[in-house]
């Protein structure tokens, strides 16, 4: 007899992890599935664009120039998705620009993510002077006009593939510092940082081992955004010729070469924007699913 | 009241500050500037002369000083290319940016504050789902292309508006249109999250079961509160519209201070765009300094912060 409260108490004791929490929750979140697919679409297309790209991106035909896509009159399975004006075909210069765009927009985030990270988790832990010095950079670099420095930047040190997302994350630090800060200030006020500090612990390990597990769901989610929008940007950039330079398939520079003959072959550019706006689309459901599965209070 | 104001600006002159620096540490990175403006094959004196000339061969640190004292006395310099002075073609070009930029924030506003407020009201209703469908639209649309969706459609197709420069005000109607979307759903989001707060507050239900009309507790109760972070992110919207309304410009060929920035860029015309970058930022700082000052007259409680 003694024994049934003693076995109900360790049941209601045995709660899910956060994890089980998260996983139960994801079964039924439609957004975070559709999100999630679309970008492991998107990184299986970059990863494995060598093999199943139909041809070379790079590869010009004088006479195949602007052919039709296969649904059109006079389309080949040849080139899936037609050739552009160089003779090009689309759909290979498409999955290679995949290539492009995850690794800028990816790149970009997790340059930024660990500065202004970095710079947020200073400022909201040691507070005073160091967070007054936060709080000021993070003013001069919401006063400056972004897409210009951007542009300028790219002037001076070139449109390479690392310039562009060193570049891009120097964009983006700003609302990851903000977030940090802010949550930083937050956890910083539990017992259990007040705990750990009677007992001895380091800086460092405070912040390694109990801030930043803390606080790591935030910046994650708040990465997520910074990814769409710095493809977003780079695709901009690149279309301004003042970004990735050509030949390389940027998709933003798949639309500015296409311009020229968008009255005449608008797929062209209908392409890569679409693929641009899935692509932005899902990381952005993808990120929204994660802070809806991983929320405390479980909100939809 | 005074002592915020004062903390304030002496945070927004630091900021400018600061912001010069960077603007003119910028383009000094861009190599030896007096090797290219002489050109290929140029010989030492020349480019001697050349550094004479702007003043290129002193320290840094007093062609810095140099360069703000002008600043301050009105006088940006010339450019490089057509020795023009830098703030006549500020001057000139600022116009057609901000009609492009306020008409888009107008827009913007006037669509996303009803659709805000509604979508807060009715949560989880059709309309709901449809504000946060046009905001998830909204941001994700690469702003180029849905420039040039437009122009096919609406240029091309129905042939019902003009695609390029800006002889008339139906030239505006596009650009605007394409601006406005990227900062529309933000503002609608903003609202969106102040309605759902201030619906739940005593002062709402106290309107509420006084029998006030709902529109009169929607619009004067909640709204009223919720409004506060929006005045904010209006002004930083306009102050981001005037810097990166640059890509806009350039698709529909409009004459506007992003696409002066942009050809100085190209040609690394020094002075106009350290100029332009400056002034770009002078702009955005006195735009959240106006800003705050709207808050905390609409709202006392910042004033004691």
């Amino acid at each position: 007899m003694a024994s049934a409260p003693t076995a109900t108490n360790t049941q209601e004791m045995d709660y899910p992890s956060p994890w089980q929490n998260a996983w139960e929750r994801s079964k039924t979140h439609i957004g975070l599935q559709i999100g999630f697919s679309i970008v492991l679409l998107a990184a299986l297309a970059a990863i494995f664009a060598p093999l199943i790209a139909p041809a070379d991106p790079y590869a010009q035909s004088l006479t195949s120039r602007l052919l039709p896509a296969v649904w059109q009159p006079n389309g080949s399975w040849d080139h899936i998705l037609g050739t552009d004006a160089y003779g090009r075909d689309v759909l290979s210069r498409l999955l290679y620009g995949t290539q492009v765009t995850m690794i800028v927009g990816f790149g970009a985030a997790v340059v930024s993510g660990i500065v202004g990270s970095v710079l947020g988790i200073l400022g909201g832990y040691f507070g005073g002077k160091v967070d007054a010095v936060v709080i000021f950079l993070i003013n001069v670099k919401l006063a400056m006009p972004g897409v210009l420095i951007a542009l300028s930047l790219v002037s001076i040190f070139g449109g390479s593939l690392i310039s562009i997302t060193v570049i891009l994350a120097l964009l983006f630090w700003d609302r990851f510092a903000v977030v940090a800060r802010t949550a930083t200030q937050q956890v910083c006020a539990n017992e259990y940082i007040a705990a750990a500090e009677c007992v001895g612990a380091s800086r460092t390990w405070i912040i390694f081992r109990e801030i930043l597990p803390n606080i790591a769901n935030q910046i994650i989610i708040i990465g997520s955004l910074e990814m769409a929008i710095a493809i977003l940007v780079e695709a901009a950039l690149s279309f301004l010729g003042l970004g990735i330079q050509p030949p390389t398939p940027s998709w933003g520079i798949l639309v500015s070469e296409a311009r020229a003959f968008m009255f005449l072959k608008p797929h062209l550019i209908v392409i890569p924007g679409m693929a641009i706006f899935i692509l932005v689309i899902g990381i952005n459901l993808l990120g929204d699913g994660i802070r809806d599965v991983t929320a405390p209070q479980g909100r939809n | 009241m005074l002592k915020y104001i004062i903390k304030r600006l002496a945070i927004a002159i630091l900021v400018i500050i600061a912001v010069s620096v960077i603007s003119f540490a910028l383009l000094r990175l861009s190599g030896n500037l007096a090797q290219s403006l002489a050109g290929e094959g140029a010989t030492q004196q020349q480019i001697a002369e050349i550094e004479k000339l702007y003043g290129l061969d002193k320290p840094l640190v007093s062609q810095y000083m140099d360069w703000v004292v002008k600043v301050l006395q009105g006088d940006m310099g010339r450019s490089l290319f057509t020795n023009e002075p830098v703030f006549r073609m500020i001057v000139d070009h600022i116009g057609v940016t901000a009609i492009i930029a306020s008409l888009a924030l107008t827009l913007a506003i006037v669509i996303a504050i009803p659709l805000g407020v509604f979508a807060g009201v009715y949560k989880n209703s059709w309309l709901d789902r449809l504000a946060l469908g046009t905001a998830v639209f909204g941001s994700a649309i690469p702003n180029f292309w849905f420039a040039l969706v437009l122009i096919y459609v609406f240029g091309v197709q129905l042939r019902m508006l003009p695609i390029s420069g800006n002889a008339t005000w139906q030239h505006y109607i596009l650009p605007a249109i394409t601006l406005a979307t990227g900062v529309m759903p933000q503002i609608m989001r903003l609202t969106r999250a102040g309605m759902l707060d201030t619906l739940d507050a005593e002062y709402v239900k106290m309107a509420w079961a006084k029998g006030l009309n709902p529109m009169t507790v929607f619009f004067k109760h909640a709204l009223r509160n919720a409004i506060l972070p929006v005045v904010a992110l209006s002004a930083v919207s306009l102050g981001f519209l005037l810097g990166g309304s640059v890509i806009v410009e350039a698709v529909f060929a409009l004459n506007g201070i992003g696409s002066l920035a942009y050809h100085a860029i190209k040609q690394a015309d020094f002075p106009v765009v350290q100029s332009i970058l400056l002034f770009l930022s002078c702009i955005y700082v006195v735009l959240t300094f106006l800003a705050d000052l709207i808050n905390a007259r609409l709202d006392p409680r910042i004033r004691l912060r």
